[in-house]
């Protein structure tokens, strides 16, 4: 585990210790800060974040408040404290690199599930720039409106309708993007590399998988993944199985499989998200 | 801008304040607040420190420490460095001087 993993483990777990009025307080520091802090040393960041945190749990116990220790303007003093630690050009395009090599990564498993379609590499890129963008404002519109919604006097709009418009507004040119764009950068692989790429992509998913701590939120995507990964192997296989997926009974087949793989996918992260 | 002035001016005394008090012995954040509250300075909101000390141990007046806290846990001690203790004198003697100013300005105004 990195310093910058234990320091967040460490925060996830004191956390728990805030009373519900604390809590909210120090989230909106924290949401503001990690959202503001995207180009940033997150060693630095994480740091410190915990620091204030075990503060104010000594305040806490001291029967003194957040807001009481740490002063009404948590905006100014976390703008401050922003300002006090170094951007990095290095984790600006490590992010970069990590956001598109995840987003090629899920465009492209499930392009490799339909051997007969070109693989649009070009497309890919496009998206995976504009998904870094997207993230970009996302983050810059999530740290703009945490204290505003976290105001009493934050109206409907405010709170929720606001960022939902956002959301789909943020969403709707990757649908655009990946079905009305076509580049001449397209690939069709062949049976035997095909199989060879998805079991290399194996290989690397189950070494991410195994790596993480919190194994069950991956768990959905996981699933999802694996059955998109077999039918492609499946397809490509020569013999019966491959011939019968050709068919119009096998093509059915596949799609009840990806519609029943794509239903536990999101029945397993809505029931994640009732309990988190 | 007259704003930005008196909140410079204040980070000025705080600093000053954080680098006698650490002088005297390495603390952590709480316990930072703590001895600034009892040397009676409890309205000046917390939050104004982190920043700060970020700032401090960016100039090198003082250094951070992990280490294990009387209460268990690790936290982060902050130390005076050399560079630190200088700023403190610097402060003082600074300190002084003003507080000679504004003290003959106030015994002048009492006079009159």
């Amino acid at each position: 585990m990195t310093k910058e993993q234990t320091f967040v483990a460490e925060n996830n777990q004191l956390r728990q210790k805030l009373t519900s009025e604390n809590e909210e307080f120090y989230s909106n520091l924290l949401l503001y800060v990690r959202t503001r802090s995207f180009i940033q040393d997150q060693e630095d960041i994480e740091s410190k974040l915990l620091e204030i945190l075990q503060d104010l749990l000594d305040a806490q116990s001291d029967n003194v408040s957040a807001e009481q220790y740490f002063g009404r303007n948590a905006k100014q003093v976390a703008d401050e404290l922003l300002t006090q630690f170094p951007r990095s050009l290095t984790k600006f395009f490590k992010d970069i690199l990590f956001i598109l090599g995840i987003y090629l990564f899920f465009i492209a498993l499930p392009s490799m599930a339909s051997p007969h379609s070109a693989l649009d590499i070009g497309t890919g890129i496009l998206n995976g720039f504009y998904l870094v963008l997207a993230i970009f404002l996302i983050f810059r519109f999530l740290s703009n409106t945490i204290y505003e919604a976290a105001s009493k006097k934050a109206t409907n709009w405010q709170k929720n309708i606001k960022p939902t418009l956002l959301g789909i507004l943020l969403i709707v040119p990757i649908f655009l993007i990946q079905f009305f764009i076509t580049t001449p950068f397209q690939i069709t692989i062949g049976n035997r590399l095909g199989i060879t790429i998805i079991v290399f992509w194996f290989v690397i998913g189950t070494i991410l998988f195994v790596k993480q701590q919190d194994k069950k939120t991956w768990l959905p995507l996981v699933f999802f993944l694996l059955i998109l990964g077999v039918l492609g192997i499946a397809q490509r296989l020569p013999g019966t199985i491959g011939s019968f997926l050709t068919t119009t009974t096998g093509q059915t087949t596949e799609l009840i499989i990806v519609l029943t793989a794509s239903a536990f996918f999101l029945l397993g992260n809505f029931i994640l998200a009732k309990k988190n | 801008m007259a704003q930005d002035i008196s909140s410079q001016v204040l980070k000025g005394i705080l600093q000053g304040v954080i680098l006698m008090i650490l002088n005297k012995k390495a603390e952590y954040g709480y316990g930072l607040s703590q001895e600034m509250n009892r040397y009676g300075l409890s309205s000046v909101p917390k939050g104004t420190i982190y920043p700060l000390l970020t700032a401090m141990e960016k100039r090198g007046f003082i250094t951070g420490k992990r280490k294990a806290s009387t209460l268990g846990p690790t936290r982060k001690y902050y130390y005076i460095t050399a560079t630190g203790k200088q700023e403190k004198d610097r402060f003082i003697q600074e300190w002084s001087q003003l507080q000679k100013s504004v003290n003959t300005l106030i015994k002048e105004e009492s006079h009159d």
